[in-house]
């Protein structure tokens, strides 16, 4: 029969049979318990015996019910017994734990963290990521001086071999963000200074937007997001293939040998990106000087020059350069702390970029405020 | 099967070994020997420990107490310069290889001759076809690590890990991801490299019937006692254990369990 029954004999607090017969299983258990409950209910036995013998199909789900029976009589001191279970009924009762029922868990279960209690949590972890940053940056000067002091350990060929992938990486994209940049940046200065009539500045006002900000800004931002987080990716790789292990016990120190040449090689790249960026970003200008300002080609390129000085210039290299250290000692940063599993390749990369940002933004407004002060 | 002429000339001696990992004690107390030219196995259940002894032997972490001497040398201690002359007479094979992804399998082999050695670009050619052809991976040079198959790349592992011919071989369960002929043929391998050359072998491992085949002496680390429950003769301790949780590693067996004892009542 493809349904349940559930019949009762006996009297009221005496002793009281149950037969549960046909299919008990997980779609007929809620039912089938509801009446095991209510029988229970009514009849309140002294003692109870379950008769199984005419069950035609049992899944785990009913040998659970069966189970809960039981128990919740054990637990009003009510003595049971169950009663001829077929063979295929004692063999999947006894595959069964019933102690599992009972069994509490080891460990708590996690709550959600308050608001207050979150915070705190999170501030813990920016100090230890900080702390581990400062222990990396550590590690990094000293690897740094002892390979000047035994060049024959620097690694030239894999410097140069980064050098050329990050500035490759980079070209097409900082080409086409800093010239949209200079672009727009002409097209809303034009509207304002259309008004006073003011056209003739446009060069400068471009020119000293991308030298004095934008370009450096934007071109390590560019960077962190395409090499960063390659570095990161690529170290944290490396860790889960035991490749990093491999290296310190082949007698080679890992800093030294992954993260020496991505950072020199970013610190030497950028300052050229940034400048290849800030013409970009100047030729994008000269589109909208040419195009909607009327402005000849000639009388925009003559107002370049006198937007900036040698200390603008100079402070614009010197700025990449160190937001240059700051991309790719991130990223390499984040690829070492990576612990060993393929979930961190993923979550190093993404904290590579945004660290970076945050650290290249932070330092930006530091040099501002310095240059400001000390009047440069 | 097993070297019995290996002298018992101890290689690698761990003393008192007691490390912690994230606040628990992990190994307390850990001390044997590695003789010259055996083929030491460590052993126990998952999670007792034997990574992390063997990266102590290693010296890629650092004990809580306790020494590890290689040739006579503290790698705790010890002078760089010691230290790197020691790493010229170890190899490793690591749990993924270990082979640089970014590197042929050629660059690979050649690595460690090229950076702690000054021989000519002519004869590191030749030595690195050479370990190639020992692990039979002749041909595939020009290979990424990427392109090989799982047994490949634990053959091209050993095949760099050899490349300076060192006298002790460390394995970290050379034959786990395989299937069991790739498992066998590492097997004789290693049995080969053992017999052909008397490189020490300590390997950490799992498989029991590389175990029984190829291993002269081992230890079984307990994850309850935090250090070695049984050691020697794999062989002798699958009959004569009397610890029943060594009887049943040998013999495959799981414990008893503890049935609900409801069934049938």
């Amino acid at each position: 029969m493809d349904g349940y029954e559930v019949t009762h004999e006996g009297e009221r607090g005496g002793e009281v049979t149950i037969h549960v017969a046909g299919r008990i299983a997980l779609d007929t258990v809620g039912e089938v318990r509801a009446e095991l409950d209510r029988v229970m209910e009514e009849l309140e036995p002294s003692r109870l015996i379950v008769e199984l013998s005419d069950i035609t199909f049992m899944d785990s789900t009913g040998a659970l019910i069966i189970f809960e029976l039981e128990r919740s009589a054990e637990r009003s001191s009510i003595p049971v017994e169950r009663r001829n279970p077929s063979e295929a009924i004692r063999g999947m009762m006894s595959l069964l734990k019933r102690q599992a029922l009972d069994a509490e868990p080891v460990r708590e279960a996690r709550t959600d963290l308050g608001l207050l209690q979150g915070l705190g949590r999170t501030s813990l972890e920016v100090y230890e990521d900080v702390v581990g940053t400062l222990t990396f940056l550590g590690e990094f000067i000293l690897s740094s001086l002892y390979a000047v002091r035994h060049p024959r350990l620097f690694r030239l060929r894999d410097t140069f071999k980064q050098v050329g992938r990050v500035g490759m990486e980079g070209l097409p994209l900082v080409g086409v963000i800093c010239f949209m940049l200079g672009f727009v940046v002409a097209l809303m200065a034009f509207d304002e200074l259309r008004r006073y009539g003011g056209i003739s500045v446009l060069p400068t006002v471009v020119t000293k937007a991308m030298v004095k900000q934008f370009g450096p800004l934007i071109t390590a931002i560019l960077v962190a997001g395409r090499s960063g987080s390659a570095f990161a990716a690529e170290i944290a790789t490396m860790q889960i293939n035991d490749e990093v292990d491999a290296l310190r016990i082949m007698g080679f120190n890992p800093v030294r040998f992954l993260a020496l040449p991505r950072v020199l090689a970013t610190v030497l790249v950028l300052p050229i990106l940034s400048v290849y960026g800030n013409l970009l970003g100047i030729f994008g200008g000269l589109v909208i000087g040419v195009a909607d300002a009327g402005m000849s080609l000639m009388s925009y390129i003559q107002g370049i020059p006198g937007a900036v000085t040698m200390a603008d210039g100079l402070e614009s290299l010197v700025k990449s350069a160190v937001f240059g250290a700051l991309v790719a000692g991130i990223g390499c940063q984040r690829g070492f702390r990576a612990r060993r599993s393929p979930e961190e390749v993923g979550t190093s990369t993404t904290s590579a970029v945004v660290s970076a940002i945050f650290l290249i933004l932070f330092t930006d407004a530091l040099a501002a405020l310095v240059v400001s002060r000390l009047g440069i | 099967m097993a070297p019995e002429d290996a002298s018992k000339d101890p290689i690698v001696v761990v003393e008192d070994l007691t490390t912690t990992y994230g606040g628990k004690r992990v190994l307390e107390g850990v001390s044997f020997e590695v003789y010259r030219g055996e083929r030491f196995l460590i052993l126990g259940e998952s999670g007792c420990g034997k990574s992390t002894l063997l990266k102590h032997m290693l010296g890629l972490a650092q004990p809580t107490s306790g020494r590890v001497t290689i040739e006579g040398v503290d790698i705790v201690g010890a002078e760089e310069e010691d230290l790197e002359r020691l790493r010229l007479r170890c190899g490793v094979l690591f749990q993924s290889g270990g082979l640089f992804g970014s590197m042929t399998l050629f660059d690979n082999v050649a690595m460690p001759l090229r950076e702690h050695t000054d021989l000519p670009e002519s004869m590191i050619r030749d030595i690195v076809r050479m370990k190639l052809g020992m692990v039979e991976l002749s041909g595939f040079d020009n290979h990424l690590p990427s392109e090989l198959s799982g047994g490949m790349k634990k053959r091209g592992g050993i095949a760099r890990a050899m490349a300076m011919d060192p006298e002790i071989l460390f394995l970290d369960e050379p034959s786990a991801a395989l299937d069991p002929v790739t498992a066998a043929e590492l097997d004789l391998l290693m049995e080969e490299i053992n017999e052909g050359m008397g490189t020490t072998m300590v390997i950490v491992t799992q498989d029991l019937s590389s175990v029984l085949e190829i291993g002269s002496r081992c230890i079984v680390i307990g994850k309850k006692e935090r250090g070695i429950i049984a050691q020697g003769d794999p062989r002798r301790l699958r009959e004569e254990a009397t610890d029943q949780r060594v009887l049943g590693f040998f013999n495959r067996r799981p414990p008893q369990a503890e049935g609900d004892g409801m069934a049938g009542r």
